[in-house]
């Protein structure tokens, strides 16, 4: 059956589904989110666990890494102001050394400095957990794979969710939604190349650009 | 609704269950990070050193079936959906090993909750990817009668309320489909140890 032959639905009927949709779509981010919870206790347990045989020190650090590097949207935002600030200054020299004129170290606001310089602190306070204390690594390997494990949940429930959401409001529209378009749009929502292999290979029917993505935090033992 | 409009939901709907899959298989492989930290308990010696012999004998045989049971599962087993059977049997060997071996409590029971949330957590992603059906179908059949009747509309949140395993999902059914009778738990009906 092609679109002209059976439009997408209007007027009252689209309304009952729209409402219909926004009922079901709101109590499955309900769902999606207490799922999260879980993966966020169950990485809990780990560090309760690990507990037993990391210090105290360790202990703090690492939940400190993760609130700052794991699925915090208040952190996220923080932290890509704070890039955006940096790449701003990297621009600001990167003018004045094309205009051929002397080269002022250029005023950084003193919280945002404060703030980078602390996220700069707390990276590298960990990586010298890992590599000063050689014991340490193994130790700490249980509580960083629960916490990239609820990461990741975290990202694909996300996912999920915005991209129901995008479709039902597409399948709505009063002209019938460009799928080619909207799949190359929800693709851009995966993260990780896993993920982005699925989706092309699912819906896009096709192989995944070269080289992936991975905009999720990695770290290499 | 045109076709392509179906065939791409039918294709979301894939990928959803394969990215859910995807979860629910990994939370059961994490269980791996367990059997690492249990291995990192019985490394200290001073830690294990009170525990009698017999216990000690117990821990490293829950160690070995951590990582014989979750963590080496073959290719087909793990592209199998996980049906938690072997998490489930571990929780309850645990919970034996202690009744036997009191002075095995501080190692045993952490571990028995970070299985038991991994288990929830398990179930939850399991369940999760099959309320999207029920939806769609429902959609499908508002755009052909026009309307959505009670009979309907209950009957679609009783199916929610079948795909659920604990508690805790019901309770959000009832929270956002009030107008629904919500089923009566019947005896055994939630898989989880609490």
């Amino acid at each position: 059956m092609s679109a002209a032959e059976k439009p997408s639905p209007s007027g009252d009927v689209a309304a009952i589904i729209s409402e219909f949709d926004r009922k079901f779509l709101e109590f499955y981010q309900a769902a999606s989110t207490d799922t999260i919870d879980k993966a966020r206790v169950c990485t809990d347990k780990v560090f309760e666990l690990s507990s037993t045989f990391m210090n105290k020190d360790t202990t703090q650090v690492l939940r400190k890494f993760q609130e700052l590097y794991f699925g915090n949207k208040k952190v996220e935002a923080r932290k890509e102001k704070i890039n955006q600030e940096v790449d701003d200054l990297i621009d600001q020299i990167q003018d004045q050394m094309d205009q051929g004129g002397e080269v002022k170290v250029v005023a950084e606001d003193e919280a945002a400095r404060t703030e980078r310089l602390g996220l700069a602190g707390l990276q590298k306070k960990l990586e010298g957990l890992i590599t000063l204390d050689e014991g340490i690594r193994e130790k700490i390997v249980p509580a960083v794979s629960s916490m990239q494990f609820e990461d990741a949940v975290r990202q694909r429930l996300d996912h999920i969710n915005q991209m129901w959401g995008r479709l039902a409001g597409e399948l709505l529209g009063e002209s019938t939604p460009d799928l080619r378009q909207l799949g190359e749009q929800l693709a851009a929502m995966c993260s990780s190349v896993e993920e982005t292999a699925d989706f092309y290979k699912i819906i896009l029917k096709e192989d995944p650009p070269a080289g992936g993505v991975e905009q999720g935090a990695a770290f290499l033992f | 609704m045109n076709t392509d409009s179906h065939y791409f939901i039918d294709d979301l709907l894939s990928f959803t269950e394969k990215s859910l899959r995807w979860c629910a298989e990994e939370s059961e492989k994490s269980a791996s990070g367990i059997a690492e930290a249990v291995q990192i308990i019985l490394n200290d010696t001073e830690r294990v050193s009170h525990l009698s012999e017999e216990s000690l004998a117990a821990v490293k045989a829950m160690k070995n079936q951590l990582v014989e049971g979750l963590v080496k599962k073959s290719p087909e087993a793990s592209a199998a959906p996980t049906n938690g059977s072997a998490m489930n049997t571990l929780i309850v060997t645990l919970k034996s090993l202690l009744d036997e071996n009191e002075d095995m409590r501080n190692i045993i029971d952490p571990i028995i909750h970070s299985l038991q949330f991994q288990d929830r957590l398990r179930q939850n992603l399991e369940n999760l990817v099959k309320h999207i059906e029920p939806w769609l179908e429902v959609r499908e059949k508002i755009a052909l009668a026009g309307t959505l009747n009670q009979v309907d509309q209950d009957a679609f949140v009783k199916k929610l309320y079948d795909n659920t395993t604990m508690s805790e999902e019901r309770d959000l059914i009832e929270k956002f489909f009030p107008e629904t009778e919500r089923p009566k738990e019947t005896a055994g009906s939630d898989l989880t140890f609490f």
